[in-house]
């Protein structure tokens, strides 16, 4: 069972190659726990939503999220490593699961940090033809503006809860899924 | 064999070596039972069933004799799986041991109860 665990794996191919490692031993069964990437059924939970989505951008050093994947990304995966889904479910986590406000106090060091820093404008684009400005895009700057972006969302987000406190952030919805053998 | 009789308090005790983050423990361990009932209700044979021990036989046979925990943390999962190991074995009095291992990269001084629970009752959890 891997449980809470696959957002630590470095990439994607440590999640298949884990699975096909499975897949040669006697196992039966695998058992996937993992956040859900769905906050619609309680909007306290969107801090813990954007925080992984900022963390999935920009992650902490020492952080506990370096892959996010999606449940379709891990079904998929999966059944490239010869996987079926037996079924899957979604569980709401009781309101004193601390995990949505853990992940929401990390994320927002990365999104005030993001936020206090100017924008940096590179120059060479700036007053010149679209072409000129299309070279000045680059990985970094995308990078840039999509860190800026989902912290603005976060740090609006905790404000929005009650008393504006990251302590009120909720987990998120988890997702279950049991997979048996091709 | 029993989901519906884990008691996450008991569980987080014997789990625990710092006492100061029981509350947290608690919450943890409660997540914890809930992933594994929501395991139960995806592999029942009757999930409109509205019974408290909905799917319970189903997810004992999936797990089998060894479950192996992959990237166990400080091991909360091995804990409420180790707790129904115990209860199964309790129930079907003379059955076979069931084990339950976890697997971590990280280092052991990660969280706070991976240690203790290498040391606890809880049936025979081991984490390497």
């Amino acid at each position: 069972m891997l449980v809470h665990s696959i957002y630590y794996l470095p990439t994607a191919s440590t999640f298949t190659a884990i699975l096909r490692a499975l897949h040669a031993s006697s196992a039966q069964h695998v058992f996937l726990a993992e956040w859900s990437l769905e906050a619609s059924s309680h909007a306290q939970a969107l801090p813990h939503l954007l925080s992984v989505l900022l963390q999935s951008v920009s992650p902490l050093p020492e952080g506990n999220i370096r892959t996010v994947l999606t449940p379709n990304d891990m079904v998929a995966l999966a059944a490239a490593a010869g996987w079926d889904l037996a079924g899957e479910h979604v569980i709401r986590p009781d309101e004193k699961l601390a995990d949505g406000y853990w992940e929401a106090s990390y994320a927002q060091g990365i999104a005030k940090k993001a936020a206090a820093a100017a924008i940096v404008v590179p120059l060479s684009g700036a007053g010149q033809d679209v072409a000129a400005a299309e070279e000045t895009r680059s990985e970094e700057s995308i990078k840039q503006a999509s860190v800026r972006a989902h912290g603005h969302a976060l740090l609006s987000a905790i404000k929005a809860l009650p008393e504006g406190k990251a302590s009120n952030t909720r987990a998120m919805d988890v997702w279950l899924a049991v997979l048996k053998r091709k | 064999m029993s989901l519906s009789s884990l008691d996450p308090s008991s569980i987080a005790r014997e789990s625990l070596t710092d006492p100061r983050s029981l509350d947290t423990q608690i919450s943890q361990t409660r997540h914890r039972i809930e992933i594994l009932k929501g395991w139960a209700h995806i592999l029942s044979s009757s999930p409109d069933d509205a019974n408290a021990n909905e799917g319970d036989n189903e997810l004992q046979a999936a797990l089998g004799k060894c479950v192996l925990d992959i990237g166990c943390g400080q091991g909360d999962h091995l804990a409420a799986t180790a707790a129904l190991f115990k209860a199964q074995a309790e129930h079907a009095q003379g059955a076979d041991k069931n084990v339950v291992i976890g697997v971590d990269p990280a280092r052991l001084d990660y969280g706070t109860c991976a240690q203790g629970l290498c040391l606890s009752v809880l049936g025979r959890p081991w984490l390497i």
